[in-house]
């Protein structure tokens, strides 16, 4: 087929030729345009999600006062680390016992500070105090509670109550051995 | 009839009477409706068909490049709002946790100061109580054993502990605490007129011994 040919062709259905062009020009266009349409939707379904997400957040940040929030949130833990021992300050911890037998009356016989246990994976520890006193039921008593609603955040491992040796029964001295842990930092 | 018969015997091996000398191609197609005719309403249908196909998406193809913009505004026009909620969601957060675990340290299944009120309202004329051990943590989990005596004769001091470990089982300021309550032992003392014993409390969720 030479040039005459495809001339006399073309003369001959122009439209066919015509049409035949067209749809190749239209295939050529959809082949290389086949994965637009796809790109175009993953994105902006993307796009549409991230926007809606985004949207949420800051809705829900204005209809629960994230900022209100958030700051009484600061100011109650700065309260908490007000209330919080340093494992190393270990004069200031003792001091707090000491302060508590004179407010309630009771007799610290032993105060020792324990071993903190290791690998303590969370962001305060518990340092652990063992505490034996002597007192009357309401010394005792009292000191117990103010220990449970004191100045620091304690934790009781064990707590044994015992008549105290060496006394008469009828004076009700109690023997009070305390394993207890005061939450702090290291 | 001789003549005749001779003429239709010859007729096989005759040629045409004259040759055929149309050219095919270049005569008109004299069908009703042209051949061509179908050729072109196919070739413009496919075609036109083609046509919309492309249109169509081109169109939709538009309309979601039209989406992605105005999603894209929402974005950049949300982002600094929404940096600062992330912002102050991970504070709160961060400052949330340090609350739960303080509140997880100080939980106490029964403060030592309320077990002892506990124990003074609950405690009968003739029992009285020497020692007892809280432990809120070990292998055995958080329990608590009371020793103590009880007045009376072997048979009545007996009596009176089954009826104080019954008064523990069963009031319910105890039974909101303690799962199980037990006598660990009730042994006649060897200096007095008394028995002592010893009972067992485990506290609520403390795990239960393996039955051997």
């Amino acid at each position: 087929m030479n040039g005459n040919d495809i001339i006399l062709l073309l003369k001959k259905n122009p439209i066919g030729v015509t049409c035949g062009i067209v749809a190749l020009l239209c295939g050529v266009t959809l082949y290389l345009g086949a994965e637009a349409i796809d790109d175009s939707r993953l994105k902006v379904e993307a796009s549409t999600k991230q926007s809606q997400l985004m949207i949420n957040n800051v809705r829900n940040a204005a209809g629960l006062s994230l900022a209100k929030q958030t700051e009484a949130m600061q100011r109650a833990v700065k309260q908490l680390d007000g209330r919080l021992v340093k494992a190393s300050q270990l004069a200031t911890n003792l001091q707090y016992f000491y302060r508590l037998e004179s407010e309630t009356g009771v007799k610290l016989t032993d105060l020792r500070p324990n071993q903190a246990p290791r690998g303590s994976s969370g962001l305060y520890i518990g340092v652990p105090y063992t505490v034996t006193l002597q007192g009357t039921f309401k010394q005792v008593m009292e000191f117990l509670q103010r220990i449970e609603s004191g100045k620091h955040f304690s934790k009781y491992s064990a707590i044994s109550f015992n008549k105290a040796a060496g006394v008469e029964v009828a004076s009700s001295v109690l023997s009070v051995t305390i394993n207890i842990e005061l939450l702090g930092t290291p | 009839m001789s003549l005749i018969k001779k003429s239709e015997a010859n007729s096989v091996s005759m040629s045409h009477w004259h040759p055929n000398f149309r050219n095919f191609e270049r005569l008109p197609d004299t069908k009703v409706v042209r051949t061509t005719f179908f050729i072109n309403v196919t070739a413009i249908t496919i075609a036109a068909c083609l046509v919309v196909f492309v249109g169509y998406r081109q169109v939709r193809l538009r309309e979601l490049n039209g989406q992605l913009q105005e999603a894209q505004l929402m974005i950049e026009k949300n982002t600094k709002e929404n940096t600062e909620a992330l912002r102050l969601t991970k504070i709160f957060d961060e400052e949330a946790k340090k609350m739960a675990e303080a509140a997880n340290f100080t939980k106490r299944t029964l403060p030592p100061s309320e077990f002892i009120i506990m124990l003074g309202k609950t405690l009968p004329k003739e029992v009285q109580i020497e020692s007892a051990d809280l432990r809120y943590s070990g292998a055995t989990g958080d329990q608590c054993i009371l020793r103590g005596i009880v007045a009376g004769s072997k048979e009545d001091a007996s009596g009176s502990a089954t009826k104080y470990i019954e008064v523990l089982r069963n009031a319910p300021l105890w039974t909101a605490k303690f799962d199980s309550v037990s006598l660990g032992a009730l042994n006649p003392d060897p200096a007095g007129g008394f028995m002592r014993f010893e009972i067992i409390l485990k506290f609520k969720g403390a795990p239960k011994e393996k039955k051997s």
